[in-house]
């Protein structure tokens, strides 16, 4: 590789180059993008060093890896593990195929530090950065088996889009899309929701999360023992504070909650702004999982709602069957996945263990979108 | 004799495809030059290579189920994936 390549680890004072650089991945705005790297790296409540490695080249930043900090349970009694989550891979357009991928990754691996049987996961990483992963130790778990909702309006859209798309004349009218309707994927919602507030079987909005209330459920709900991120209050404040995502939460119960649905919109312009996507749905009854969702698309009214599924319960697939939600097939090239690694190499796959769990047995794990960056 | 030429048609298409990805190599591509042991090969080179892949083969493949570091890492080892995904594909 070219020599004239250089690395180090993030600094404060190089918060600016981080956030420019990232236009390429995060968002187009600046600001956001330093929002985003203040809540995820410096706010971030495992870890309280910030474990950023850029590469340089004659002075410019051109290349970025984090890794941010996470904490989950597994087995019974519960035991706690910190876990490094590996994101945010960004190669500026005119370096990419220089090595750098393999350069920036291997020299973090070499740095992060690492206590004991410590793993590193990649939650939502795209068929680049999957693919490059997997030559560098990393080791995909399972798809996380996304399944999506098309409304009929949007459905109807699509088909006008195609048909207006095929006559020459009228061809520009096909690209105005998304319409700004389809942008703002919480408007009717938060309408339909004030108008609907005390006739909906006990279901209401807020545009806050309630930390506590929801920590107190998962709380309540127990474990099974599998591998999944701690939930508790302090996670939530911070989660729910991503400023890439603007949030809604639907409550089941008084003071005391029986069930909520976490919704997710995009709020940067780099990912796609016109589906609603299922953050976190807990409850201890199936049926007011059930009404929560119908609840949620009945006021929301959205062309697109997506949701991981992989390791959900059985009743919690088939009520997202009845709503109409199905395979998007994308998962034929083993993508999107989970990938996972220990942080020191030349560990046999057999002892990839967390409370004797196999990490790379999907049956060992309870995956949420609301753990990786998706969510 | 017609797998050879098969193979070697495949071989030197790989290389061109190669030399258009601008993948910043030491020296000269061959068809035994380890291009993901090298650290050259970056992440973009291998998705478009995943997907020559594919075209070459008729279906998706799941890069997740291959060794990609022992199966990849030449051109001759690309080939050679090749034809056992096809000889595969032609006993199902």
């Amino acid at each position: 590789m070219n020599g004239s390549y250089e690395m180090s680890r993030y600094g404060p004072e190089h918060k600016s180059q981080v956030a420019e650089l990232q236009k390429e991945l995060w968002s187009s705005d600046t600001r956001l993008n330093t929002a985003y790297l203040e809540w995820k790296y410096e706010q971030n409540p495992y870890l309280d060093i910030i474990l950023i490695y850029l590469v340089w080249h004659r002075g410019e930043l051109v290349a970025m890896r984090g890794f941010y900090g996470s904490l989950w349970e597994a087995g019974r009694p519960r035991r706690q593990f910190p876990i490094y989550c590996a994101d945010d891979l960004v190669i500026a357009t005119g370096h990419r195929n220089r090595g750098l991928f393999t350069r920036i990754n291997k020299a973090a691996f070499e740095d992060l530090p690492a206590d004991g049987d410590r793993f590193a996961v990649t939650l939502s990483g795209g068929p680049t950065t999957v693919l490059g992963s997997l030559t560098m130790g990393w080791k995909s778990i399972g798809v996380t088996q996304q399944v999506r909702r098309e409304s009929s309006g949007a459905v109807l859209a699509r088909q006008a889009r195609r048909v207006i798309g095929a006559v020459p004349v009228l061809r520009k009218y096909s690209r105005c899309w998304p319409a700004p309707w389809e942008r703002d994927q919480f408007a009717r919602l938060d309408a339909r929701a004030a108008r609907a507030s005390s006739a909906a079987g006990g279901v209401r909005l807020a545009r806050e999360p309630n930390v506590d209330a929801m920590a107190d459920l998962v709380e309540a709900l127990g474990t099974d023992g599998r591998i999944r991120h701690v939930r508790n209050a302090t996670y939530f404040a911070w989660r729910f504070r991503n400023p890439m995502h603007e949030y809604r939460f639907l409550y089941a119960g008084e003071s005391r909650l029986t069930g909520y649905l976490v919704l997710r919109r995009a709020v940067s312009d780099r990912f796609d702004q016109t589906s609603a996507y299922i953050s976190d749905w807990e409850a201890g009854d199936p049926g007011v999982m059930e009404e929560l969702l119908r609840t949620a698309i009945r006021w929301g009214g959205f062309s697109h709602m997506i949701a991981w599924a992989a390791t959900l319960p059985d009743d919690a697939r088939a009520i997202l069957e009845r709503a109409g939600f199905v395979n998007t097939g994308a998962s034929a090239r083993g993508m999107p996945c989970v990938l996972v690694r220990p942080v020191r190499g030349g560990r046999p796959e057999g002892e990839w263990t967390i409370a004797g769990r196999p990490l790379l047995d999907l049956a060992s794990w309870e995956l949420r979108m609301l753990y990786s960056m998706a969510g | 004799m017609a797998n050879q030429e098969s193979r070697r048609s495949a071989q030197e298409e790989l290389l061109e495809l190669i030399a258009s990805w601008d993948v910043q190599m030491d020296g000269p591509v061959d068809t035994d030059t380890p291009l993901i042991a090298s650290g050259l090969f970056d992440s973009l080179a291998l998705f478009n290579l995943m997907v020559w892949i594919e075209q070459q083969v008729g279906a998706p493949i799941d890069p997740t189920a291959v060794d990609l570091a022992k199966e990849w890492d030449t051109v001759d080892d690309i080939v050679r994936f090749i034809e056992r995904r096809r000889n595969r594909g032609r006993e199902q």
